[in-house]
């Protein structure tokens, strides 16, 4: 199911993880040889239900957790490399930060933590807080920032040695629509300038707004893995709404002919069609068709399956469809083909 | 760089505790009183000269004076406040400091950074030593000024307390810390430094009572022999005056005077030779552990007094016990004083270097097993 992979070299891989696994106690596999590629200067997105392995492979490429077995590389150099965390920016999942710090003091001590000089901390840190929007609380105390505010802290901390890559655990958790759209606009000014941003979060709708790639994680293995247009492709069609079909034999054999399915009349009268086909041109013979015997065109509009439909019908298929493999809903469908098709028969 | 941000960081941690000023408040306090007492031509003076009491050995400039006010710094406050109620205090500030640190969500953004486990372990650790470091420079600084205003004397020695105080806080809160790096738990961390300090004070009590067992057996023994001495040359002598016939009666009444004193000097000589033994055994086991009074006493060396005389020393003036006491009562009193003040004196006569030498071994591996938990876990 993994689809192929782009081809750069190895030195332009900002990620390129082998064979990563861990167990605890020798009975618990939390990850299981996963092997993981993400190329520089892109964003790309790890999804998966609760319990899928995503926070632990990050934990590992941040040395966070030690790996059971893992090989590969982080901008080049093997994974836990000291030195080359300097040029990781990292945001955790339950983040939190000391609370006796104000904002400022938490982007400055962790700037020195990597390395940063006094002199650019100083720059950086300002910028930065003006950035995610927080300058207005910038010396306020870490303690009475609400989860967004603390989010967007993070993500001014995870950036604050200027890094090459940006490793995000769901940075979008507990931040509001308005925050969200900021922080989606960060990393795409990230990408603009050739940073790495690798995003791990359940917020399907967010990941497919930005996400250049993406891999599907499913009981400690990545399922799928690629575009998120690879992904999906399967999945395109084209969806006609029409008017009440009329009792026509020949109307019907021709539907069938041209490959359409039929959905059962909706309350209105309307009916619903589709055909397994993302061309244009496969479109036409239809509405020619359904011209011709009179019927009511009201909508033609091509579809594709959302990262949302294509994560749960991989969990379905993986057989992790279980209530711990609940997913976020917000951040609504990216695109406007985007929708989720009705069922039809 | 990053060690600086991280002692920086402690320090902002302990400006947040509410009971650091606490502390350093009663600092103060503890230094004030210390500082309200003072010497007159005819004795000592309370709160500041409010109240005199006319005792001549404590006039102003006398000897006796000088080491009645560093005694009451280093046998009293040092080892009362300093080290109990001051240490409790840190204990209980700063047990959480780790347990914190490694809390989900805030040891992950520090262990991302380019920054070895070791190097986070032993910084942290060194940081939260701060508060007692803060806390004795300060309270040493106000005794220095005291002891230079009330003696005229700037006694530097009195900072010596500073890294022996500091060395006797990290015996009990390397424990502390490795509990919090191996439970994550600030109360399991709380519970086992309090059984922890509970049990070396335990062991050095057990040792000192052993220690005062067998010395005081040596001395029940030492008459016994002298009297057996004194018999065995009265038997020589009546053997030499030619009375040693089976039917003289002095020359009999020695002989069984004699067995008698012999087989209570071997009785009284196995009970010294089981205390000894009982005290080599809890000795070798104290070995191992850090001298956290011995430690502190250290003070008392180091302050230019005479550490073989205690406060209760100087206060009484080496007097003995009033009218009211029979003979023997007296003679048990001056016996038992012996047998502690002999302790003491033993205990005391210990090298600095292996007080130090054999605590400060045991906190490394302490200190070694916590950064290797540290360095292992996952977080």
């Amino acid at each position: 199911m993994t689809a192929a992979l782009p081809t750069p070299s190895s030195a332009d891989w900002a990620i390129n993880v082998r064979h990563a696994s861990k167990t605890y106690r020798r009975a618990i596999h939390a990850l299981r040889d996963v092997s993981l590629q993400v190329a520089q200067g892109e964003i790309f997105g790890l999804l998966g239900p609760n319990g899928a392995g995503k926070s632990t492979l990050v934990k590992i490429l941040m040395t966070v957790i030690r790996p059971t077995r893992c090989e590969g590389e982080l901008l080049g150099k093997p994974v836990g490399d000291r030195p080359t965390l300097g040029r990781i920016g990292y945001l955790p999942e339950h983040l939190r930060f000391p609370s006796y710090l104000s904002g400022l003091q938490a982007v400055d001590y962790f700037g020195a933590l990597s390395k940063v000089d006094r002199a650019e901390r100083r720059t950086r840190s300002a910028q930065l807080l003006d950035q995610v929007g927080m300058a207005p609380w910038a010396k306020q105390p870490v303690a009475n920032y609400s989860k967004g505010m603390k989010q967007r802290l993070g993500l001014a901390v995870a950036l604050i040695a200027d890094p090459d890559l940006v490793v995000l655990d769901e940075p979008t958790d507990g931040v509001d629509p308005v925050g969200r759209k900021d922080i989606r606009d960060v990393l795409l000014a990230l990408k603009a300038r050739g940073k790495t941003v690798f995003v791990n979060s359940h917020l399907l709708g967010e990941l497919e707004m930005v996400c250049d790639r993406v891999a599907i994680m499913s009981k400690g293995t990545v399922v799928r893995q690629g575009t998120i247009g690879d992904l999906t492709q399967r999945s395109r069609r084209y969806e006609f709404v029409c008017g009440p079909l009329p009792n026509d034999a020949a109307l019907r054999d021709g539907l069938v002919r041209l490959g359409a399915s039929t959905a059962p009349p909706s309350p209105n009268g309307e009916t619903q069609l589709e055909i397994g086909s993302s061309e244009a041109d496969a479109a036409q013979p239809v509405i020619d068709l359904l011209r011709a015997r009179g019927v009511t065109l009201i909508a033609v509009r091509p579809v594709r399956q959302s990262l949302e439909d294509l994560f749960i019908e991989t969990m379905r298929e993986s057989g992790d469809a279980t209530p711990g493999a609940a997913i976020g809903r917000s951040g609504g469908r990216a695109h406007p083909d985007a929708t989720s098709p009705k069922k039809v028969s | 760089m990053q060690s600086a941000a991280l002692l920086m960081d402690s320090w902002r941690l302990l400006k947040s505790r509410k009971l650091f000023w606490i502390t350093l408040a009663i600092n103060f306090f503890v230094v004030a009183l210390y500082g309200s007492v003072g010497f007159s031509p005819r004795g000592i003076t309370i709160l500041y000269g409010l109240k005199e009491f006319e005792v001549e050995r404590f006039a102003f400039g006398l000897p006796l004076a000088r080491e009645l006010y560093l005694s009451i710094f280093s046998n009293f406050i040092v080892t009362l406040w300093l080290g109990w109620i001051a240490a409790a205090l840190a204990i209980i500030s700063t047990t959480s400091i780790f347990p914190d640190f490694l809390g989900e969500g805030a040891i992950d953004m520090v262990l991302a950074k380019p920054i070895s486990r070791v190097r986070v372990f032993f910084v942290k650790y060194v940081g939260s030593l701060l508060f007692v470091l803060l806390q004795v420079a300060t309270f040493c600084l106000g005794a220095f000024l005291c002891v230079g205003w009330r003696l005229n004397e700037w006694n530097w020695g009195l900072f010596m307390a500073i890294p022996l105080v500091v060395l006797f806080f990290s015996y009990l809160y390397c424990v502390n810390v490795l509990v919090g790096v191996m439970t994550r738990s600030t109360i399991a961390a709380l519970i086992a430094t309090a059984i922890f300090w509970f049990a070396l004070w335990a062991t050095s009590a057990a040792e000192n009572i052993t220690h005062q067992i067998a010395i005081f057996q040596e001395t029940e023994v030492a008459p016994l022999e002298t009297r057996a001495a004194e018999l065995t040359e009265r038997l020589a002598e009546l053997r030499a005056d030619g009375k040693n016939s089976e039917n003289s009666n002095e020359f009999e009444r020695v002989r069984g005077e004699l067995e008698t004193a012999m087989d209570q000097v071997v009785a009284e000589q196995g009970d010294v030779d089981t205390a000894q033994r009982w005290l080599l055994g809890i000795r070798i086991f104290t070995t191992a552990l850090p001298k956290h009074e011995e430690t502190i006493n250290l003070v008392d060396r180091w302050v230019g007094k005479d550490p073989q005389r205690s406060l209760t020393d100087i206060l009484m003036g080496f007097g003995r016990p009033g009218g009211r006491w029979s003979e023997k009562q007296r003679a048990d009193q001056e016996t038992r004083e012996a047998v502690e003040r002999r302790v003491d004196q033993e205990r005391k006569a210990e090298p600095a270097w292996w007080i130090i030498g054999t605590s400060v071994a045991f906190e490394t591996i302490v200190l070694a097993l916590g950064a290797w938990s540290f360095y292992r876990r996952d977080f």
